[in-house]
């Protein structure tokens, strides 16, 4: 296309848009119009009501492997914030978030997990939830996650930039839940340990570039281990589950993190393996009995 | 002449789970690996549900090599959530087309799939061997164009969107009577230089992550607006 005819375009939209802004994720130049960002493919709609609203961005990431359960646990979490809980109250920001929990929900209701999450950036939903603690009015967060797609995340981590959003995110994100399957941990060898170390060394390596070399990461870190309700000895211990079954990562955290907790977290209170004639395997939940979705965040938020 | 190839889909290996090149050959390099992963369609990218559900695309994956491709439903999806892995099956060849294949690369898609080079393959090594495909085409230029278009509705149709690919920028022929055939009638009006970078799909769902230059979509419902963020101009095909 030509260049003329490509700035009569861009100034169109730029006209009939409302203006320009900046991309919350990645900082490039936007136009409200846009449905993604070209850069990073954040939805536009996720900066604009940050914009809006004029209140800092709490980036909370939740990160973790394929199959790690992240879907259903932001599901889950919105589910219970909107409802209110203790000292939490939380709102979704806009249809976005609504879109989280909606896909969880009707799924559990109707005795099944959610679809796994694609590959493709512009797909992904996101999380975008004001948070009101209750014992201080006045402070509120707003908590900004996407649902990760697991592979995104392993790419991300073996060619770094090939999902650049991921890097943004990280960079500046106020603190991280990591979702590790506990169940893989126990029954797969150590191939969970690596992932976590990868994904540990890779947001070391991000947020220690600012700091003096050999200093801990300070931002804190939830390492999340879930379908405990399979698994009993991660849902009893999560921080000796840890040590005895993924060594090589809680070193590392030692050594380069200064806030870091172990939870166990469940959806379901029991499921069972379906087969049908197609050989297709499928977990059915047969009831949602959350447990440990709260806590992550609530330590989180107290950490921040 | 020598192609390599790739096979994209989801299943749990040593290093990773999910959606990964399963498989390559010798000549898959790591850069090719990037491209391919990128456009590489994961859960829900094909348009329609059905088990027969397929999609031919061809892309470019550097500027001297693009890939053809079948994306179809395989086996059961290993992370027990009741799916159908996505599965796709790349074959990366060099650019300029051979003259045998009248620079048109529905034509190699077309000759690929008959010679079976594009079919389902399950439970292989993690090691494909290159292949060899003829340098001239099996199939007459004829048969690649199809049936003419039946109205002058639809012929208009046609026209109007090869001038907008001409003009380069992207397109979505939409209709319930876009079928494969419609790439053929459209590949046969580009002129040559344009016909052999032409990107396309027949039924992957439009996605900031595959650009392609052509989309075929049998309706527009819940795409409207992603289509006009990613500047897809959509032709209707009565």
């Amino acid at each position: 296309m030509s260049s003329m005819i490509q700035q009569s375009i861009d100034s169109h939209r730029y006209l009939g848009a409302g203006g320009k802004l900046e991309c919350v994720c990645c900082g490039s130049g936007i136009f409200a119009r846009d449905g993604f960002c070209p850069k990073c493919q954040a939805p536009v709609s996720i900066s604009k009501t940050v914009h809006q609203r004029g209140v800092p961005a709490q980036f909370l990431p939740v990160l973790g492997a394929s199959n790690a359960g992240k879907t259903v646990y932001l599901g889950m979490l919105l589910d219970i914030l909107t409802k209110g809980v203790g000292q939490l109250q939380g709102l979704p920001n806009n249809s976005l978030s609504v879109a989280v929990q909606e896909q969880t929900v009707n799924a559990l209701e109707q005795q099944r997990f959610p679809e796994k999450t694609p590959n493709d950036v512009d797909q992904w939903k996101w999380m975008h939830c004001e948070l009101n603690l209750n014992k201080k009015k006045k402070q509120f967060f707003d908590i900004i996650s996407p649902d990760f797609a697991g592979e995104a995340i392993a790419y991300e981590l073996e060619q770094p930039g090939s999902f650049s959003i991921v890097n943004h995110l990280v960079e500046q994100a106020n603190g991280m839940l990591l979702l590790i399957d506990s169940l893989r941990v126990r029954d797969a060898g150590s191939e969970e340990d690596f992932f976590a170390m990868k994904v540990a060394t890779y947001v070391h390596g991000l947020r220690s570039q600012d700091s003096r070399r050999n200093k801990k990461i300070k931002s804190p870190l939830a390492i999340v281990l879930t379908k405990t309700d399979s698994c009993s000895e991660a849902n009893d211990d999560p921080a000796t589950f840890a040590n005895s079954n993924m060594p090589g990562f809680v070193r590392f955290l030692n050594r380069h993190f200064t806030t870091y907790e172990f939870f166990a977290s469940s959806v379901v209170g029991s499921s069972a393996t379906l087969v049908d004639h197609h050989g297709r395997l499928q977990e059915i939940p047969f009831h949602v009995a959350p447990q440990g979705i709260l806590e992550p965040i609530e330590w989180l938020i107290k950490n921040v | 002449m020598q192609v390599e190839q790739a096979i994209f889909t989801s299943a749990r290996s040593r290093s990773t789970s999910g959606y990964q090149l399963t498989a390559r050959s010798g000549g898959v390099h790591d850069e090719w690996t990037r491209t391919l992963v990128k456009w590489g369609p994961s859960q829900g990218a094909l348009m329609h549900q059905g088990p027969t559900a397929e999609s031919l695309n061809c892309f470019p994956v550097d500027d001297q090599h693009f890939a053809v491709s079948r994306t179809i439903f395989g086996g059961p999806e290993y992370s027990r959530r009741g799916e159908l892995q996505v599965f796709t099956r790349f074959l990366i060849v060099k650019n300029p087309l051979a003259a045998g294949y009248n620079h048109n690369p529905w034509l190699l898609l077309r000759v690929c799939c008959i010679l079976g080079h594009l079919r389902f393959l399950s439970g292989v090594e993690t090691e494909l061997p290159a292949l060899e495909l003829p340098n001239q085409s099996l199939l007459g230029r004829q048969s690649l164009q199809g049936r003419s278009c039946q109205t002058a509705a639809n012929d208009d149709s046609i026209s109007n969107l090869v001038q907008v690919l001409q003009l380069g920028h992207p397109a979505a022929l939409v209709g319930k009577a876009v079928s494969e055939q419609s790439v053929g009638q459209i590949t046969a009006r580009l002129s040559p230089e344009v016909r052999s970078r032409l990107s396309f799909t027949t039924g992957l769902r439009p996605s900031a992550a595959r650009p392609f230059q052509l989309h075929l979509l049998p309706n527009t419902n819940q795409l409207n607006d992603r289509l006009n963020t990613m500047g897809i101009t959509q032709v209707n095909l009565n």
